[in-house]
């Protein structure tokens, strides 16, 4: 994460309130910070990715991350032989399920939880996420993502497709074998 | 009879303005992440009893980090480990800081708390 950090979002928790609201100034101006970045290279972005960059997981409970290298093979012209991976990264936000289906431009980079990392492990939450482009000329992006374990992602990727549904509740299940 | 200003001595406390008392609100989520006042205020241990049953609340005040302290203490009393969260930058111009529980499992309440920026409806 380069914005909202685990060791900020730990400040922001901390006990000695003064520590507390110390870091809750410095979280405003990364977010500052971050919205000025979107805003200069949210014209480089395609719709799909600018979609991302405009999606609200927070709390999310994430069921799913998976990275798929797909086999070499013979691809169109004009690069025969490249190397090609997908990745999934899927939540439950309230009735829906939402995967983000990648197609990466690198391997995931995953960064284990800060040492004194206090939040619970039991479960995998969405906490905050971050859009970016590699470089500023466009075409690479990246989404870096921090979850509720204190491990983050670094996901750089060409494109990306939001894909969602809803989970039809037991009841109609039951209803519809019925 | 002299009219003008009317100046307290040096080393006088001079009559401060009322200051705002804290108010505690059961809550409901509007649009864009906003929070509604459900009047009439309650008390700390009402506002308890509230969270377990994993509603919302609402901390009120003109002192931010007051306010984020009685939220703090609400959670801890009725869920016991919290995690505070600032809003999402997506989650709507009317988010507001809240303090939930950790893990947070199936629960969807929080306890908000007021700030100079982010206010209650």
């Amino acid at each position: 994460m380069k914005y909202f950090t685990p060791e900020l979002y730990q400040q922001f928790n901390s006990f000695d309130v003064n520590e507390a609201e110390r870091a809750d100034e410095a979280w405003d101006c990364a977010e500052l910070r971050y919205k000025e970045r979107l805003a200069i290279i949210r014209t480089h972005m395609p719709s799909q990715v600018l979609s991302l960059s405009e999606l609200c997981l927070h709390d999310a409970l994430v069921v799913s991350r998976v990275e798929q290298e797909l086999p070499n093979g013979p691809c169109s012209h004009p690069m025969p032989y490249m190397w090609s991976s997908v990745a999934i990264v899927s939540v439950i936000l309230g009735e829906e399920v939402i995967s983000l289906i990648y197609n990466l431009s690198d391997h995931i980079v995953t960064r284990p939880a800060p040492e004194d990392w206090r939040f619970s492990k039991v479960e995998e939450q969405w906490l905050y996420d971050e859009v970016d482009m590699v470089n500023d000329q466009g075409g690479l992006f990246i989404h870096r993502i921090m979850f509720s374990t204190g491990v983050t992602l670094e996901i750089p990727f060409l494109s990306v497709m939001i894909h969602r549904f809803k989970v039809p509740s037991a009841a109609k299940i039951a209803k519809q074998s019925a | 009879m002299v009219r003008g200003k009317i100046r307290s001595p040096k080393g006088m406390k001079t009559e401060s303005q009322p200051i705002a008392p804290q108010l505690i609100f059961q809550a409901r989520l509007g649009t864009n992440g906003a929070v509604i006042r459900v009047q009439p205020p309650i008390n700390q241990a009402q506002a308890v009893i509230i969270r377990q049953k994993d509603g919302n609340v609402v901390v009120c005040g003109p002192d931010k980090k007051a306010n984020s302290m009685t939220a703090r203490d609400i959670e801890q009393s009725a869920n016991g480990a919290w995690r505070r969260c600032k809003p999402h930058i997506n989650a709507g111009p009317n988010a507001m800081p809240h303090y939930q529980p950790d893990p947070r499992g199936q629960t969807i309440g929080h306890t908000f708390y007021e700030t100079d920026t982010k206010h209650p409806l």
